[in-house]
């Protein structure tokens, strides 16, 4: 494993692992610039935290739509 | 009007392309101002799509950067608008990134996550502790009083070897990795919205490590894996990733 895979080479379980990593540490780790954007270190907190709930939402929405394929 | 968006800084010797200044050198893309500048960007990170891509992209660039040189990963967001700009920002950071760099030489950056599933790991508990299997006994022969007070009991006391239970893993895996990488962090566990799992992460932990380091923790790890799989916890490492987790209180 020399080389991390881009998302669409994992199956979805993985994928779901590697995302939840990888938003992890870009979001949330790494040296903090200031550059000419106010998109400081407050606003990246703001999206991560945010994210967490869209996630959440997304895969409620997920289970929803596989379990009314399943019953239809 | 295109903007500059930056995703690490590595010594002006290895990278050729790029906005140097101070043997610094800053990788990054030009992107336009219609997707990136700040009224966009705004709308664009409610957009979990867009985000996703983005941060994937980040990702894999700097992936690609670490697998052959040295590199400071930033954070996402990091974006100028001039060349000058992100000059200024280099020598005014020279010290911090010259530190960072000489630190990261040779060394890549592993995850370790733990994950425990609570109702086997009380299974686990019933199954193995006389203390609570003592207590079902009692309760069995008790009248509806009594038996109330003792289930009681029985649940602060599952409640409590399982605590212990988890909390001796966490010591035992913690000491394990340190002994093989030294420059072991401690990090905050994941929520489980954002794991997307049913289980729950116990334990984890971002390690900077030489090659050597690397072997020993992915060849010690594979054993330790199924050992603790007996145990209902599973670990994943994750991995090499540009050193993230070991730039800031550095």
């Amino acid at each position: 494993m020399d080389k991390l895979k881009t998302l669409e080479e994992y199956d979805p379980e993985e994928k779901k692992m590697l995302l939840s990593d990888v938003l992890d540490r870009v979001l949330s780790k790494g040296v903090t610039i200031t550059g000419d954007l106010k998109l400081g270190i407050a606003d990246v907190d703001l999206i991560y935290c945010g994210l967490r709930v869209l996630l959440t939402s997304i895969e409620k929405l997920e289970e929803e739509t596989s379990a009314q394929n399943k019953s239809s | 009007m295109n903007l500059y968006y930056l995703y690490g800084i590595l010594n002006s010797q290895d990278q050729e392309q790029g906005i140097s200044s101070e043997g610094l050198c800053a990788d990054f893309d030009l992107v336009s101002e219609k997707e990136f500048g700040q009224a966009a960007i705004e709308k664009n990170l409610k957009d979990i799509a867009w985000v996703n891509e983005k941060v994937l992209q980040h990702q894999n660039r700097l992936s690609s950067l670490a697998a052959k040189h040295n590199v400071i990963p930033l954070k996402f967001g990091s974006i100028f608008k001039s060349e000058e700009a992100v000059k200024s920002m280099l020598s005014r950071r020279k010290e911090e990134f010259s530190l960072l760099l000489r630190r990261f030489e040779g060394k890549r950056e592993w995850g370790l996550k733990l994950f425990y599933e609570e109702s086997i790991t009380k299974q686990r508990q019933i199954d193995h502790s006389s203390d609570l299997q003592a207590i079902d006994q009692q309760i069995n022969s008790a009248n509806d009083g009594s038996a109330f007070l003792l289930k009681k009991k029985r649940e602060e006391l599952l409640k409590r070897l399982v605590k212990q239970a988890l909390n001796e893993v966490r010591t035992e895996i913690y000491e394990t990795i340190t002994s093989i990488t030294p420059d072991t962090k401690v990090q905050k566990e994941l929520d489980k919205k954002l794991t997307g799992r049913d289980d729950i992460n116990l334990l984890n932990l971002s390690m900077l490590a030489s090659s050597s380091e690397s072997d020993l923790l992915k060849s010690q790890l594979s054993d330790l894996a199924d050992s603790l799989k007996q145990d209902g916890i599973i670990a994943e490492l994750s991995g090499p990733w540009p050193p993230y987790s070991f730039v800031e209180n550095g």
